[in-house]
């Protein structure tokens, strides 16, 4: 066969492993995910559909797959069929350029990097994962308009204006760590970090934990999953989606996670890289494919852990904080670059920044809890207008000295906050 | 060259039909996504002619941001008007619309066909581009241009979109001080 052939074999061969195994992994992520959530409450978990409840994937797939798809009769059929399959093209395209293993080795010709161990080296690697996972809102917000229903509606709205404003934080928090590697590629940014002896963390912190908050926003995980907020919107845009449609859904949503997940492994930690130990033929990918398991634990344990914050918090964070952080880093680091002054230069303003932002919140969290402690009431908190609170008075001690519930006879005071 | 025909063909029937679903249905998020449509297939011209960075950035400004903000006003400002029907109060759009068509595509058809244009039009800068390719990669070329060769037209261009912001601001703080 020509070189032609087998470099088209070889992109074929290497994108069908990546989507067989992206498949898997979402499909273990599920469970994963769920057992550890479980755990967090003190709960079992799904451990009856074979040993430690590894058959459970299966299972559940099984049962979305005979489900009823439903099409409700307000909805406009060929887009609401559409959009849970763009979700999961746009998710799996995303991937392809991700590095997974040793990639200085390998050889020169053609055929050979043809068979390296990512599905495409490209000139602008970081870009295309930006441009690509720009379009990931149209499947969300596709699906919630055809879906005909206001709740999918309103979610899908609160995802576009989500995902806007966080991609903007993403796209400058990554751009430091651009400046310093010099290069777009992701190969070639790994290869930046060898050949400076460094993982970017070091030198990019305040970029990191830019990078960490706006890509949970971005891929609508909890704090950040407005769009389906179970309490406000019923499940937002996945309302009216059901059976194999809905894990389309799901799919996108984990196969989203490990592409953040591995965009943070490579351009922050390194990659396939370990202090001199991806030497060791085949230990590379171990090493990349640890990296990104961590990230996917700090997804759950961050699940776990947050309560949901509002919306106008959730757009006074991107705007506020995110942006104007991340182009202070962003002009610095350029600082940094052009005069020539070592990574530790950034790496050090980065660390100053966080400090400064970690004591003016605590202190502001001081202050309301001293004001709380003075007044002896909660102290109110700035909501958006259209939010009201409705105080009820505390039962008297004859009442409740009875037994009897503090009836709602006490007028309702209505607290108006602006 | 056979598949790089194909391909052109391919794409250049979807780009038309598209753009004639941008101005032909009556929907406005269909409209709207046919330009997103169309505006894929540009980027796919560009990603055929080598060019990989201005394909991915027309990718992420238009499709990704643009058309994203046209896709949340047009569903949340008109999520009931499905369709503009009635009769057009504007008929005499249409004389001059076919009258500037047919002006535009007889010049592109003069210049496809001719050839003279394209021969008389030095493409100083595009020629110097693909050297710079050739020599230092895509991205580092077209940075190169722009920041060495092009760096005030991009200034004044910065300034264009501040200019931009401000006026957006000043309108939407008007309206808003209207409803109060």
């Amino acid at each position: 066969m020509s070189d032609v052939a087998w470099i088209v074999v070889a992109a074929v061969v290497k994108s069908a492993i990546a989507i067989g195994a992206l498949l898997t992994i979402f499909a273990y992520m599920t469970l994963v995910e769920r057992r550890v959530i479980a755990r967090f409450q003190r709960r079992v978990g799904p451990n009856r559909a074979g040993p430690l409840g590894l058959l459970q994937p299966l299972a559940d797939g099984m049962k979305m797959a005979f489900k009823e798809q439903i099409i409700p009769t307000k909805a406009r059929r060929l887009i609401f069929v559409l959009s849970p399959a763009i979700s999961v093209f746009v998710a799996l395209i995303a991937f392809a350029v991700v590095p997974l293993g040793n990639t200085t080795t390998w050889g020169t010709s053609p055929v050979a990097i043809a068979w390296a161990p990512f599905i495409a080296d490209l000139n602008v690697g970081v870009l295309y994962m930006l441009a690509i996972s720009s379009l990931a809102v149209y499947g969300i917000v596709l699906g919630g308009w055809s879906s005909g229903n206001h709740y999918s509606l309103l979610g899908a709205l609160r995802s576009a204006a989500q995902m806007v404003s966080y991609e903007v934080s993403i796209g400058l928090a990554l751009a430091g760590v651009l400046m310093l590697s010099g290069t777009l590629s992701m190969v070639g940014i790994v290869h930046a970090q060898v050949a400076q002896g460094i993982w970017f963390i070091l030198a990019q912190p305040l970029a990191f934990v830019l990078y960490a908050i706006a890509a949970t926003a971005e891929v609508n995980r909890a704090p950040f999953d407005l769009p389906e907020a179970e309490q406000e919107l019923v499940a937002g845009y996945l309302t009216e989606f059901s059976g194999l449609r809905w894990s389309l859904y799901q799919m996108a949503e984990y196969i989203n996670m490990i592409t953040v997940s591995s965009i943070a492994a490579t351009l922050f930690f390194g990659g396939w890289t370990l202090g001199g130990l991806e030497g060791i033929p085949g230990m590379p990918f171990v090493w990349y494919t640890i990296k990104v398991a961590i990230f996917l634990f700090i997804f759950i344990w961050v699940r776990a852990t947050l309560p949901r914050i509002r919306y106008d918090q959730l757009m006074k964070v991107g705007w506020q904080a995110l942006l104007p952080l991340s182009i202070i880093n962003l002009v610095f680091t350029g600082l940094a670059v052009a005069l020539g002054w070592p990574w530790w230069a950034s790496g050090l303003f980065g660390l100053g920044v966080l400090l400064i932002v970690a004591v003016v919140l605590y202190n502001r969290l001081r202050l309301r809890q001293a004001m709380e402690r003075q007044s002896g009431e909660a102290v109110p908190l700035a909501l958006p207008s259209s939010v009201r609170l409705v105080r009820i008075a505390p039962a008297t001690a004859s009442e409740s000295g009875d037994g009897v519930v503090a009836a709602p006879a006490a007028p309702a005071e209505s607290v108006t906050t602006s | 060259m056979l598949l790089h025909q194909i391909a052109f063909y391919v794409l250049a029937a979807v780009a038309i039909a598209s753009a004639l679903g941008v101005i032909s249905f009556r929907s406005a998020v269909y409209s709207m996504l046919s330009l997103i449509v169309n505006l894929m297939s540009l980027a796919f011209f560009f990603l055929m002619l080598q060019a990989i960075f201005i394909g991915t950035i027309q990718v992420l400004i238009y499709a990704g941001a643009v058309m994203v903000l046209f896709l949340f006003v047009v569903t949340m400002l008109a999520p009931d008007t499905e369709s503009v029907g009635g009769r057009n109060p504007l008929r005499w759009q249409w004389g001059a619309g076919i009258g500037l068509g047919i002006i535009l595509a007889g010049g592109l058809i003069l210049a496809v066909v001719n050839g003279s244009l394209a021969r008389d039009a030095h493409a100083v800068g595009a020629d110097g581009l693909a050297r710079q390719v050739a020599l230092h990669g895509n991205v580092e070329a077209f940075g190169l241009a722009l920041f060495h060769g092009f760096s005030f037209p991009f200034e004044i261009t910065s300034v264009l979109l501040v200019i931009a912001v401000l006026g957006a601001v000043v309108l939407g703080r008007r309206i808003l001080g209207r409803e109060e």
